[in-house]
């Protein structure tokens, strides 16, 4: 009786090692492939945080240069008007002044329309490269 | 002296038959979470390479390095890379990656290895 419970417990000590080796390597590789998934999504959201940072800085960069040009362009309508005023108050460069006034303002609300056009043109097109690069990221991702 | 040796090993049956239980139970969680995270990794970038696609199976070995966070080593080497990389993401995976490769050559030659250390772009 004594051999044979020997015996078993030999057999099964030696097949709890084998066991135990076998979850021990699966555990490895588990532990691997968690490792590369924290690192990979890690790495996606700094990815995902650099480009709503940059994304923001594109928006305030345009609302700034909006609003800043509106601001020079009153301030600057408000100090064309000066000598306009004056020209128009005396009655022999009336007709003159209010041409030039006209020539004037039209000049100058073209130029800042024009500052304004390119600044939301700029704003899209830096729109259009950040979801290019994150879409292209995304693809290269899944690529690798 | 035989029953000692009786309750001896009938002792060692039973602290076999508790880490079987607890092999088992092992197993199974382990199996569990294996499931959870082939779920978790259906996500293509997840996945590692598969080397015996990309190189085959034979006799030579070689040691494959898959950097997994190089937009985070990029920002950490330079602001710009931080602030603009995510523009220019491959570019910036391309220079972390030879930038690798000229560190690694550096430093296995510190320890006497005569190795050819490539790069190559994969599927």
């Amino acid at each position: 009786m004594l051999p044979l419970l020997g015996c078993a417990c030999m057999a099964l000590s030696a097949l709890a090692a084998v066991w135990l080796w076998r979850l021990n390597t699966r555990i490895s590789v588990l532990a691997e492939q968690l490792a590369r998934t924290a690192a990979v999504r890690a790495e996606a959201q700094l990815m995902r945080e650099a480009n709503q940072r940059l994304a923001q800085w594109q928006d305030v960069t345009e609302t700034s240069i909006d609003s800043g040009t509106a601001a020079v362009r009153a301030i600057h309508r408000g100090i064309a008007a000066i000598p306009f005023d004056i020209l128009e108050a005396i009655p022999a460069t009336r007709d003159t002044g209010r041409v030039l006034r006209g020539v004037h303002d039209f000049t100058s609300d073209n130029v800042y329309s024009a500052i304004s056009l390119v600044n939301r043109l700029a704003g899209q097109r830096g729109r259009r490269i950040l979801n290019r690069g994150q879409s292209r990221d995304d693809d290269d991702q899944n690529r690798s | 002296m035989n029953a000692v040796l009786f309750a001896l090993l009938a002792l060692n049956l039973v602290v076999l038959v508790v880490l079987f239980w607890r092999l088992a139970v092992l197993s199974r969680l382990n199996a569990l979470l294996a499931d959870e995270l082939a779920i978790l990794r259906q996500v293509p970038q997840d996945q590692s390479l598969n080397l015996d696609e990309l190189l085959g199976r034979g006799k030579r070995t070689v040691i494959v390095m898959d950097i997994l966070n190089p937009m985070e080593v990029a920002a950490n080497q330079s602001w710009f890379a931080g602030r603009f990389g995510s523009v220019a993401a491959p570019l910036i995976r391309r220079i972390v990656y030879e930038q690798a490769v000229k560190n690694i050559h550096r430093e296995v030659k510190k320890w006497g290895v005569q190795a050819q250390v490539t790069l190559h772009r994969g599927q």
